[in-house]
């Protein structure tokens, strides 16, 4: 399969820095449109050459090629079949990756970060295809220039719009429609929009019992590129996404996503180039409720301001030097609460800084490494009531300090190394190691990521989470690449990870820091991955074994357990087969191991209701999960426009795969309790039309 | 913000397009009993109760055991009391004592070798001024809402409440409030208690049936039994313990008692949205 996109070679620095000099060195002339270059189908065999470990720069064309369910392809969701990366849960868009939480991962579009970028309750991702250029995928060590994910970096570049001429594409499937155009504003700009929205709501309207209800969402960002001249660019990039759901005058939910970022590439000598950014984030969250008078509301907020430098500098030929320098202002509310007259919040704020330096080469024709460090500092900020604990535990007021009081500060050293041994001209041999930090914690109410999950931000009692992480990776190729196998072993090792305090739940107490406790995590894992790049059946079977485990204090009598998001045995194949020029069709399958689960061992007679025991934390597992997904696609090229069907099925062969476990009174049965599984989807059809032009 | 908890975790459901539910076959550890202490005492009187947890697959078992010895202690005084079980197994209070309004208690329980003690403290009582029914509008359905109001008793100082509906003398469902829920000179708390339309495999704590008899129960209660309460009402947890010494389950409570209750007519209720 043949693809083309059109990217910036400076804007690729940002993902993958080096590569984008070695991609302008085989492009000499491209220099003429600033470092512009065409990447066409490169062969799967130059991913060898890749000397980050644990990364992987993933084409959109086939990961949206993969089966979609309703019809949406989401690229963030379709990584879920990748070695391990796995969903937090049957039809949730969000990732884990090595055993981490989605919430641990950080996720950046045109160098903006954003928070739970998630529509439908966590169902999919708020990136609408049709607006990405390139994904990277961080698994293992990330480079030097990210900072603040203990698990993984997620790194999205906007389409920055054809610089040729106009084009477009629209679509609608059974949840959503959308559209998108691209193309060139005279000669120096070019610009690309892409809208998505669901439409459920507008037939919902015309049905008297739900005409009540509120229910939709959408996203739509833009991106504007100004070439300045021969050696610098500006881009603009605008994006906003946000969900409804609700009933009218009675309770109301709304979640968004909201951020402008702007970057500057300048390239200052043919060996030096530098990248400036500034972006503000806004991830906002409210809901309320209005029942006979009594009106609750629960809100809260991240918002985050950003600078950022990168230089590149090519050192020689054979080797980059990377550093920057990147600060963020931090306003964190955890909760702000108005019931009935009264109201409580917690703010924080903080001041994150990272500085780095990163060099990336080989050494010869075998060795080949990135070595960087980061220094990461973290000021939490006054301007906000603090706490303190007394001997006794009790939670103290300790005032509030002026805003640009610094409350406690933090310096943590994070180094960075991937290390390539080229065993021959097919192979190669990758090791990683890497500590990172993060200073923003989610603390969530069940195991999945919700829009309404409370974060706290690093402080005078909250410490930085940090992740210690080495990998061990083996890819070999086979017939120029056609076929692919490769195997990755990890160890992390994470502090300070924080969760509620047994009996505690987020509405427990508005002071979140009173509310949490902090301990440690690990998890290992083998992955393992055969792949077939090129011809007309591509495809690949990936496999995960691992285990990860937490232990906090207070909780399975503070000994390690198994944490929630565990998977032992991950298994995703994957395949698609062009049959035609104009028929394609995809499937996959996928297996995993029951989920760990907390379930009663006993239960008692409580306040004249039954209740229930639980001895250790996680000891069960929920049955297994697996599914089949296939789609069909039909594609009809005219000279100026083309068309597209898509045809499939979600879970085709209806297993009822377990969203929910839960425990119940049943008095038909003898021992008068029941255990009930849930189960979000069944077999679901999809079709969507999609015009191109 | 139980309410806010349950709006929440079934804000998914709304979302769900083909879910279906089904029956699991589970088969559950077996683990030592441990004991249930269960002791309210109110102006009104009250007793405590001691049982067993139940293995998951049994029917389950309330018997109440009767062989422990068990002593609460006025600490505000210094007076210990015996408590001696009645023919239903609970212990009661000697007769004519009841726990006075600021008074910290302490209970004592030995039994089996076993030692647990816990502390409560007895607040100023409140009463119910409002207990009424509307209906809230929901897609294709109406649910009867009961809202419960009563003042608080002490201004100015934090109060914590524990709400007990009861329906036809059964437990039926429970809620907690603050201070901070107040409205218009009371704190009001809410419960959807039942769909409309009646259900063909309603259980017992799905629906009202017209007629039915609602009480509602309003204790004040200290931060400690908040807390507890608090972590009860936390789906797939354990609840905190409240008795130190061995483990059990259970808690220890001396609050005063306000209770109203009302009859459920379906008619007689008024739409609110």
């Amino acid at each position: 399969m043949r693809f083309s996109i059109v990217l910036a070679a400076l804007a690729l620095t940002m993902s993958i820095s080096g590569q984008a000099l070695a991609m302008s060195k085989e492009h000499p002339d491209t220099t003429l449109r600033l470092n512009e270059v065409t990447v066409t189908a490169t062969s799967p065999m130059t991913r060898l050459d890749n000397l980050q470990a644990g990364a992987e720069k993933l084409d959109p064309e086939i990961l949206t090629g993969t089966p979609a369910m309703l019809g949406e392809h989401d690229i963030i969701k379709s990584m879920q079949l990748l070695p391990g990366v796995n969903s937090e849960g049957e039809g949730s868009g969000g990732i884990q990756v090595r055993g981490g939480t989605s919430a641990q991962n950080l996720i950046i579009f045109d160098g903006a970060p954003l928070y739970n970028p998630t529509h439908v309750m966590g169902l999919f991702s708020t990136f609408n295809e049709d607006a990405v250029a390139a994904v990277t995928l961080f698994k293992g060590p990330a480079p030097a220039q990210y900072g603040g994910a203990s698990s993984a970096v997620v790194d999205v570049m906007h389409r920055p719009g054809n610089p040729d001429h106009f084009r477009g594409t629209a679509s609608i499937g059974l949840l959503s429609a959308k559209a998108a155009v691209e193309g060139p504003i005279g000669s120096r700009l070019t610009y690309a929009v892409a809208a998505r929205r669901s439409y459920a709501d507008l037939f919902l309207k015309l049905l008297p019992d739900y005409k009540s209800t509120i229910m939709h969402f959408y996203d739509v960002s833009g991106k504007m590129r100004w070439h300045v001249n021969s050696r610098n660019f500006i881009d603009l990039t605008l994006y906003r996404a946000e969900d409804q759901l609700g009933l009218k005058n009675l309770t109301h939910m709304d979640w968004s996503n909201s951020f402008g970022a702007l970057n500057w590439h300048s390239r200052l000598t043919d060996r030096l180039t530098l990248t400036s950014n500034i972006t503000g984030t806004i991830y906002s969250t409210s809901m309320w409720m209005d029942v006979n008078g009594v009106f609750q509301e629960a809100q809260g907020h991240i918002k985050a301001v950003q600078m950022k430098e990168a230089l590149t500098a090519s050192l020689s030929d054979a080797f980059t030097l990377d550093a920057g320098l990147s600060t963020r202002l931090l306003d964190v509310k955890s909760a702000e609460w108005h019931i009935g007259e009264n109201t409580e919040s917690e703010l924080r704020r903080g001041w994150e800084t990272g500085l780095w330096a990163s060099v990336e080469g080989k050494l010869n024709e075998h060795f080949g490494l990135v070595a960087g460090m980061r220094l990461s500092l973290m000021c939490g900020l006054g301007g906000n009531p603090i706490y303190n604990f007394a001997p006794d535990g009790t939670m103290i007021d300790a005032g509030t300090p002026p805003k640009s009081h610094i409350t406690k500060a933090y310096l943590l050293p994070e180094p960075r190394l991937s290390l390539t041994y080229r065993l021959a001209a097919n192979n190669v041999l990758r090791a990683g190691l890497s500590m990172t930090s993060q200073n923003l914690h989610a603390l969530r109410m069940t195991d999945s990521s919700l829009p309404f999950d409370r974060y706290a931000l690093t402080s005078n009692l909250v410490k930085p989470e940090r992740c210690t992480q080495v990998s061990l990776g083996y890819v070999q190729m086979f017939r120029e690449g056609e076929w692919e196998i490769s195997a990755e072993t990890y160890y992390k090792d994470l502090h300070n990870v924080y969760d509620y305090c047994d009996g505690a739940t987020m509405f427990s107490d508005v002071r979140l820091e009173n509310i949490i406790l902090g301990g440690r995590g690990r998890s290992t894992g083998l992955e393992l991955l055969l792949r077939k790049n090129t011809g007309r059946f591509t495809g690949w079977i990936a496999y995960t074994l691992s285990l990860t485990q937490n232990r906090i204090p207070g909780i399975n009598d503070d000994r390690w357990y198994v944490a929630a998001n565990d998977r032992r045995n991950d298994l995703a194949i994957v395949g698609m087969f062009d049959i035609t020029d104009r028929w394609r069709i995809s499937g996959s399958w996928t297996f995993n191991s029951g989920l760990p689960l907390s379930a009663p061992d006993v239960k008692y007679d409580w306040n004249g209701l039954t209740h229930y025991y639980y001895t250790h934390r996680n000891g069960y597992r929920a049955p297994s999960a697996h599914r089949l997904d296939i789609s069909a696609t039909y594609r009809k090229v005219n000279p100026r426009y083309s068309y597209e069907w898509s045809f499939g099925f979600y879970n085709l062969y209806n297993r009822h795969n377990p969203y929910i476990i839960f425990f119940e009174d049943d008095d038909t049965k003898p021992s008068g309790t029941k255990a009930v599984q849930y189960s979000l989807f069944g077999i679901v059809p999809s079709v969507s039309f999609t015009i191109n032009f | 913000m139980k309410l806010f908890t349950k709006l929440t975790l079934s804000a998914a459901a709304l979302t769900l397009l083909t879910a279906c539910e089904d029956e699991l076959d589970f088969q559950y550890h077996d683990i030592e009993p441990l004991k249930v202490i269960e002791g309210t005492f109110t102006q009104e009187g009250g007793g405590l109760k001691i049982t067993l947890t139940t293995p998951m697959d049994e029917p389950l078992d309330t018997t109440p055991l009767t062989d422990a010895d068990v002593a609460i202690t006025d600490l505000t005084e210094g007076t210990t009391y015996q408590l001696t079980p009645d023919a239903e197994g609970i212990y009661r209070l000697p007769e004519g004592i009841v726990p006075l309004t600021g008074h910290e208690y302490a209970v004592d329980v030995t039994t089996a070798g076993q030692h647990f003690k816990a502390t409560s403290t007895m607040l100023p009582p409140t009463s119910i001024d409002v207990l009424e029914f509307s209906w809230i509008a929901f897609p294709g359905t109406e649910q009867a809402s009961l809202q419960v109001g009563f003042p608080d008793p002490e201004p100015g100082v934090e109060n914590y409440y524990f709400v007990k509906i009861y329906r036809n003398d059964r437990t039926f469902t429970w809620s907690l409030a603050r201070d901070i829920y107040m409205v218009d000179g009371l704190v009001r708390v809410n419960f959807f208690l039942t769909d409309r339309e009646p259900k063909d495999d309603a259980t017992f704590y799905d629906m009202l049936e017209p007629g039915d008899v609602v009480k509602a129960e309003v204790y004040p209660v200290d931060l400690k039994m908040f807390d507890y309460l608090m972590s009860a009402a936390m789906p797939g947890k354990n609840m905190i313990d409240y008795f130190s010494g061995d483990k059990c389950l259970g808690y220890f409570l001396t609050a005063p008692v306000a209770s109203q209750t009302i009859v459920y007519d379906p008619e007689k209720i008024d739409l609110h949205n």
